[in-house]
């Protein structure tokens, strides 16, 4: 089954439109969707979870339409940029909270998440830094036994230590097969660590949905000259940058001659070159 | 909804303690004021005061966008703002009847009529200002709802002046104190039925 089924979704906004976007995630699968600022990432987690009304196409979430029935966002943990826990509130009352909130929440899990990211149960919300406000509201999320998570931005802002515990938690979570994870982020690195998937938006419009591996397998990136990058095959060049030492292309491996080395490249590369190219 | 009643519960205890102590000292002005109708009504401000606070610390903190993340449905998150409402409306008015009942078996006074139509009159007030004031919040957000009900408010007082002097000045339209009393609070129970509906319909409407 798949855990996300998006046919031709559309939103329109003055100035801002989200083209016809169509997207799957399997289930078992971790999906990045990589866009610079105002690329439409929010706009399609917020369709998603039907927080906006769409103007066109479908959105299946877990094999269910995803404005059916409210009972689906049980099996959903969100995390949003700027996650919107009420800052008055302790731990303990986001847990007293959560816990009647969530049909499947499990106050054991709750707990022992809180120990191991070391977050002070008695501290309101609103004197916790950034990366523990962050670190709480995926520890909400995944308290709920969701099968299905979806982060918005949850690694901006966070320093490098943090980082590396947050994409460790959610590394944890897609231990389990049926657990899929859809993360959007304009920090493209943590995204090549995690994701089995990326999608790139740029402008409200979809770029590309493939298989990192496979994209990884697919292009390469070569260092040479102008004269040089003219005795390729035009159709294995992608894209070119010209420097003050030579040129760097962006090129399928396959269609590239035997005996060229092509190097390997970036997941952050691969986005900036196909963006510059879609302007 | 209990996991919203509960969050709402949270967050009065933290950020309506000025409301609780204004309604002390109100509840404790009237024991000792000889039934003046301001120091009485006064209190029931807060019913509307207490849900236009919350949402508009929902807003502030972000919570309006990641409720619409959990399973609650917007009928529910409206809904939890209206109990909120008749919740303090009832506390209030639970307080003041103990108050005025003492304070009327103190000095030897009590009268059951005069202490039904001051509850009454309580509610009457509180039932309009809520159920006037919270559709407007809901479409609007809490900056923008909040101009427009006082805009609403300064109408409905000039349309209650006009009305009231009809009575006055037309001899031939009279009517008794008490009827009028039990039609406004029925009315104004129809209306927060009314606004409670209005609000979800708004609300639905809305892209959080």
């Amino acid at each position: 089954m798949n855990a996300i089924e998006i046919k031709d979704l559309t939103k329109s906004y003055s100035g801002f439109t989200l083209d016809h976007l169509n997207l799957v995630l399997p289930e078992g699968c971790i999906m990045g969707l990589v866009g610079e600022n105002g690329a439409g990432k929010s706009t399609t987690i917020k369709l998603i979870l039907d927080m906006i009304h769409k103007d066109g196409g479908s959105i299946s979430l877990l094999g269910k339409d995803n404005t059916e029935n409210i009972d689906l966002k049980e099996e959903i943990g969100v995390v949003l940029d700027d996650i919107g826990i009420p800052e008055c509130l302790t731990v303990r009352q986001v847990g007293q909270v959560m816990r009647h909130t969530f049909k499947n929440w499990r106050q054991d899990r709750y707990q022992s998440l809180i120990k191991k990211m070391s977050l002070p149960e008695r501290k309101p919300f609103k004197d916790f830094s950034r990366g523990m406000k962050m670190k709480l509201g995926i520890v909400v999320a995944l308290s709920h036994d969701p099968r299905l998570l979806l982060l918005d931005e949850p690694t901006s802002g966070l320093d490098p230590i943090v980082r590396d515990e947050v994409v460790e938690m959610l590394m944890d979570f897609t231990r389990e097969e049926k657990h899929a994870v859809l993360i959007s982020s304009h920090i493209v690195s943590d995204l090549e660590k995690l994701c089995d998937y990326v999608a790139f938006l740029h402008k409200g419009k979809l770029l590309l949905c493939e298989e990192k591996d496979r994209l990884l397998a697919k292009y390469g990136m070569i260092h040479c000259t102008e004269e040089e990058l003219r005795n390729f095959p035009p159709n294995a060049i992608k894209f070119e940058k010209k420097n003050p030492y030579g040129t760097q292309a962006l090129v399928v491996r396959n269609a590239m001659p035997s005996g060229v080395r092509v190097s390997p490249v970036s997941i952050e590369e691969l986005f900036v070159f196909m963006v510059k190219e879609a302007v | 909804m209990t996991g919203l009643l509960i969050k709402e519960w949270f967050l009065i205890k933290k950020y309506c303690r000025a409301y609780l102590l204004i309604t002390v000292v109100f509840l404790a002005l009237s024991c000792v004021s000889d039934y003046n109708l301001f120091i009485v009504l006064y209190p029931c401000l807060l019913c509307v005061m207490i849900p236009i606070t919350l949402q508009s610390y929902d807003e502030r903190n972000g919570w309006t966008r990641y409720s619409g993340t959990l399973p609650y449905t917007k009928g529910q998150l409206v809904s939890c703002k209206y109990l909120t409402g008749l919740l303090t409306m009832l506390a209030i008015l639970l307080a003041t009847g103990i108050i005025q009942t003492v304070k009327m078996a103190a000095g030897g006074t009590f009268n059951s009529e005069r202490l039904l139509v001051i509850l009454f009159a309580m509610s009457i007030l509180m039932f309009f200002s809520v159920s006037l004031c919270l559709p407007f919040i809901f479409k609007f957000g809490t900056e923008k709802g909040r101009i427009v009900y006082f805009v609403i408010v300064g109408l409905f007082c000039a349309g209650a002046v006009i009305v009231s002097n009809l009575f006055t000045e037309n001899p031939i339209i009279k009517i008794d104190l008490n009827t009028l009393l039990l039609c406004l609070f029925l009315v104004g129970c129809g209306l927060y039925a009314m606004s409670w509906a209005l609000s979800i319909t708004f609300y639905k409407r809305r892209e959080i």
